[in-house]
């Protein structure tokens, strides 16, 4: 866990992120808590995938090459303890940490703007750790099938970048011929697409709300599964 | 660096962040950051049989619109919650003939301006009804007319000037932002400056308990 989050990567990227996000929600006068949250933890979420696919795919993938998961595997713990505790450690707290860090600095700055919508921020900033917790354990998985640092690390970046521009392709398609269930899927590819639309009253269907839920639930039970009963040491 | 933050706890760290965060960008918001007040101002020639369109939306942020038109007797307007440039793309399609001017983003002050010349005076406001209620504007002058609206973040306000009694019709908008404030560089380094105060007296206390402690 201290793996992942010592300094000073983490540091710089909080201050830079949070002092962006800061600058984003200044330089217009955003009066909306769910337009200036969506702004700041949107850029922080791109931040975020990268950091999740260095750090906790390639540095878990560095773990498997030099023995030290062996060492963890062999302690008197179940393989789904260790593997669930290196979820929560590589994705679960760096996603909270990261994706908190620069919302705190904007809330604290615009103050009274903000504070009236705190459950609005609230919402949109858990809609925004799913998100990246699928992401991570996308990554996580990645990592421990291919069992290489650079390969999961160049994976795992490729992986984001195909969900991202899937949602954009579906949106395209599914406007282009006209297929509404296409298009909502692509909007639900996106948990903090349809908390938006949630939030600003939109018309949005409740399997779009669940789409990256399940997505993510799926994802860890593979990824725990894999550990649990495929994965071998090197 | 390294060595100095390996010895602080996790929150001690992001905490230290968010101080140097809200120095900065307070310092940016001060030099190049959102203004409480923009203004626009058109003229624009009008033939008899056209009309014509102005749309402002409040793009990010919420206020009051007062928008002051010269050369006209009468106008009306319709509050829409969604982005009025695609009522021109609408009106398009019922085939009247519309030459619209690019909009005019002002993203300092989170708002946008536009305005169109619409070839069918009476059909517009019928248009317009069918989107919200089509409220006449206040009559304040022989030739002068004034709409005051309060705009929410998204929400936008259409104007249309039907028929105009001067060749060239002037349009005089200013938007007031309402609801926004930020903290002054000053009140953001006092907050950092008290943030660091007490990471320090944090850091220093958990040293105290247990001076072997080192790293979260």
């Amino acid at each position: 866990m201290s793996d992942t989050l010592r300094p000073p990567g983490l540091d710089v990227l909080v201050v830079l992120l949070a002092t962006l996000g800061a600058i984003l929600v200044t330089i217009q006068p955003v009066t909306s808590p769910l337009i200036a949250s969506s702004m700041v933890l949107e850029v922080t979420l791109f931040a975020t995938a990268l950091f999740l696919a260095i750090r906790g795919s390639a540095g878990l993938a560095a773990l498997i090459q030099s023995g030290v998961l062996n060492v963890y595997l062999s302690y008197p713990l179940h393989r789904v303890t260790v593997a669930a505790i290196l979820l929560v450690g590589r994705v679960l707290l760096p996603s909270a940490l990261i994706l908190l860090t620069p919302l705190v600095a904007a809330t604290l700055l615009l103050g009274p703007t903000l504070y009236r919508g705190l459950d609005v921020i609230l919402g949109m900033y858990v809609a925004y750790v799913f998100q990246a917790t699928l992401y991570g354990s996308v990554f996580l998985l990645i990592a421990v099938i291919v069992r290489s640092q650079a390969t999961s690390g160049i994976l795992s970046v490729a992986a984001y970048f195909t969900y991202s521009a899937l949602q954009i392709i579906l949106v395209g398609i599914g406007g282009a011929v006209g297929n509404d269930t296409v298009r909502r899927l692509g909007e639900a590819l996106s948990l903090p697409n349809i908390a938006y639309y949630s939030y600003s009253n939109m018309d949005y269907a409740m399997w779009q709300l669940a789409l990256v839920p399940g997505l993510t639930v799926v994802t860890v039970l593979a990824y725990l599964t894999y550990m649990s009963r495929r994965f071998e040491v090197l | 660096m390294s060595r100095v933050l390996s010895h602080l706890t996790l929150t001690s760290r992001l905490t230290i962040a968010v101080a140097v965060a809200l120095v900065i960008s307070s310092i940016v918001a001060d030099l190049y950051g959102a203004r409480l007040e923009s203004t626009y101002s058109n003229t624009v020639p009008l033939s008899p049989g056209t009309s014509l369109f102005l749309g402002v939306a409040g793009l990010t942020s919420s206020g009051k619109v007062k928008i002051e038109v010269e050369g006209a007797s009468n106008a009306y307007y319709v509050k829409l919650s969604g982005d009025p440039f695609m009522l021109v793309q609408q009106l398009r399609a019922l085939n009247l003939n519309i030459s619209a001017s690019r909009p005019q983003f002002d993203l300092r002050a989170g708002v946008a301006y536009a305005v169109a010349i619409i070839q069918a005076s009476p059909v517009i406001v019928q248009a317009l009804s069918l989107l919200g209620e089509v409220i006449p504007a206040v009559q304040t002058g022989g030739s002068n007319v004034l709409i005051e609206v309060n705009l929410a973040t998204g929400e936008s306000v259409v104007a249309v000037i039907p028929t105009a009694l001067e060749p060239t019709i002037k349009v005089n908008v200013s938007y007031t932002v309402e609801g926004y404030s930020r903290l002054t560089p000053l009140q953001a380094t006092t907050l950092s400056f008290t943030l660091l105060l007490i990471v320090a007296s944090l850091e220093t206390l958990r040293r105290r308990r247990s001076p072997a402690s080192t790293t979260s």
